[in-house]
């Protein structure tokens, strides 16, 4: 879709400083500031699994190894896996390359979830390397937690009788504060295998590295289990200056829709180019068609200056003065100069503007030929005033917004 | 082959009447047609099974000279898939956009996967699966599903909204009868 619309051609700079599409962007409405990926926090705030949506908790989802129990994919070409039942029982098909859990020895099993799949032949070993490094950190730590003074209290009879068995909670945090130390034996070598093995245990069929990746833990003279599907996270974004929300989607994984969201399409000019750029020659002036798109709920005041030099295409055209009606507007008389009046505008519709600029491009712009524009835009206010909704205003500050600037690069490839 | 088309058409063959069939075409009892499917049987005759589907947009071209282009049965061509092999076998599964490219010939039991190709060099064993990008070919144990009871909802289902190919031309098929 954005190949569609173009939307790649044009990049817009970012406050700081990168240059992004414009559906990349969003815009904090508090800061008076565009942000990209960046320069914004991202936050997870639903766990779920992309096949079937069920969501899952943070503890639920590490119980899982953030892989969904009953979503599989193909191991051979990762599409998805469906169930066949077969005199009761299940097993697993891929409707594209026809591989079945079958081929890989699998008994069938009575329903789709929980699938076997390879676990690390080391995990025990693992699990007492990391408690040995626990029991390490506790003593490192200890010196500092007497420091802290929390065994600083003094004795008394009260502790002796333990009535509330307080002694055992004591004796236990003592036996924390110096644990025992048997340190984990060292993992054995073992012989590195040859090259005759490895050959001779392989099977035919040779796998790819995405198939490697996606199961890495089998070894190539195993068979190919099926993959469980890894969760997905979905992230809701705010502000890294005044961290108030940016985008919130609504409750739920299967709704598209947003609880709060400030893209930059809903206040920046959606600036786009409306044809294609004819072959570029030196020396020669080419036409670049642009099409401009108020979508903001206020009208607008836009000043668009081509810059030249630093590497960008010569622009001869002047800088222009542009005043956009909202695009909820209802009168269709749009203000400004008409289209038949000027050189540079070519059409005028409601909210939009198309614009014909002259470009004079150089040798040295033929091999990636860029426009720079510097846009100024200015809103009447009444975006701010719908933005503070939680906030009444005074009159004396329903001053007009800020005015933006905003540096654009238009890719005429 | 003969200028004129003899098209013969099983009396429970469900064939839409938007589909376009050229030559000699014959296909045989319970076969389903959906609309805009192609059959160009002008350079050679096409011999169809039993039981056949084919999607909307399927094209059956027979581009040898004259040498039968002959379909087993309880074959699934799907939407948009191209093919112009000499033999087809019978439980097969031509996926969606792909492509069986002249001279070429699918035994039993085979999947193609959507857009894959079969080159005209091939000949697919029995149970042979063709997938990925790069046109990978493997065994697989897993037998095609025939599907009785999609075909049999299509049997029902396409007649109430479809206008069904001339009801009147359609002949007997004891006549003529594909070799298998």
């Amino acid at each position: 879709m954005s190949e569609l619309l173009q939307y790649s051609r044009i990049k817009y700079e970012c406050t700081c400083g990168k240059f992004r599409t414009l559906p990349d962007l969003v815009f904090c409405r508090y800061c008076f500031k565009i942000k990209c990926d960046d320069c914004s926090l991202g936050e997870v705030d639903n766990i779920f699994c992309p096949r079937c949506l069920e969501p899952s908790s943070v503890p639920e989802a590490r119980l899982k190894k953030h892989k969904c129990a009953s979503c599989n994919d193909c191991p051979k070409c990762a599409n998805v896996l469906s169930a066949r039942t077969e005199n009761d029982n299940v097993y697993l098909v891929c409707q594209y390359c026809r591989w079945s859990s079958r081929e890989a020895n699998q008994e069938d099993q009575e329903n789709t979830k929980s699938w076997p799949t390879k676990e690390n032949p080391l995990v025990n070993q693992l699990g007492e390397v990391t408690a040995y490094m626990k029991r390490l950190e506790l003593i490192e730590n200890a010196p500092k937690d007497l420091k802290k003074g929390k065994s600083g209290k003094a004795w008394t009879a009260f502790h002796l009788k333990d009535k509330f068995g307080f002694q055992q909670m004591v004796d236990k945090r003592k036996k924390a504060l110096a644990p025992e130390m048997n340190p984990v034996d060292a993992h054995a070598p073992t012989e590195a295998p040859t090259l005759e093995d490895e050959i001779k245990e392989r099977t035919d069929d040779l796998r790819t590295l995405d198939q490697i990746i996606m199961q890495p833990l089998i070894n190539i003279s195993e068979p190919l289990l099926p993959v469980q599907v890894p969760l997905a996270g979905r992230v809701q974004v705010r502000c890294d200056e005044c961290e108030r929300t940016l985008i919130k989607r609504d409750f739920g994984v299967t709704t598209f829709k947003f609880k709060i969201s400030s893209f930059a399409r809903q206040f920046v000019p959606d600036i786009r180019m409306s044809r294609p750029v004819d072959d570029l020659k030196v020396g020669e002036t080419s036409h670049v068609f642009l099409s401009i798109t108020n979508l903001s709920s206020s009208a607008m005041d836009l000043t668009i200056a081509p810059q030249s030099g630093n590497g960008f295409i010569q622009c001869s055209s002047d800088p222009i003065q542009l005043l956009l009606p909202s695009s909820r507007a209802s009168d269709t008389a749009a203000p400004g100069v008409h289209a038949d009046q000027s050189d540079v505008i070519v059409f005028r519709q409601h909210n939009r503007v198309g614009l014909r600029l002259d470009v004079i491009p150089t040798e040295m712009d033929l091999s990636s030929p860029c426009l720079n524009l510097l846009i100024t835009y200015c809103q009447d206010g009444s975006f701010r005033l719908s933005s503070a909704s939680d906030k009444i205003l005074k009159p004396e500050e329903t001053c007009p917004d800020p005015i933006l600037s905003a540096n654009l690069k238009v890719d005429l490839r | 082959m003969t200028e004129t088309s003899t098209v013969s058409i099983a009396s429970s063959a469900i064939v839409c009447v938007e589909a376009d069939i050229k030559g000699e075409v014959i296909i045989k009892e319970g076969c389903v047609v959906h609309p805009f499917v192609v059959f160009d049987a002008t350079k050679g005759p096409i011999y169809v099974g039993e039981n056949n589907i084919f999607e909307e947009y399927a094209v059956i071209r027979n581009n040898s000279d004259g040498q039968p282009m002959i379909i087993g049965d309880w074959n699934i061509f799907q939407v948009h898939s191209k093919s112009s092999a000499k033999y087809v076998g019978s439980r097969n599964v031509i996926g969606v956009h792909a492509v069986l490219e002249d001279g070429c010939s699918v035994s039993d039991d085979c999947s193609v996967g959507a857009k894959c190709t079969v080159f005209s060099h091939q000949n697919l064993e029995p149970s042979v699966s063709v997938y990925a990008a790069t046109n990978l070919s493997r065994t697989t144990k897993t037998p095609n599903m025939t599907s009785p009871h999609q075909i049999e909802f299509l049997r029902k289902i396409l007649p109430s909204y479809h206008h069904l190919y001339g009801k009147k031309k359609a002949v007997a098929t004891a006549s003529a009868s594909a070799a298998q």
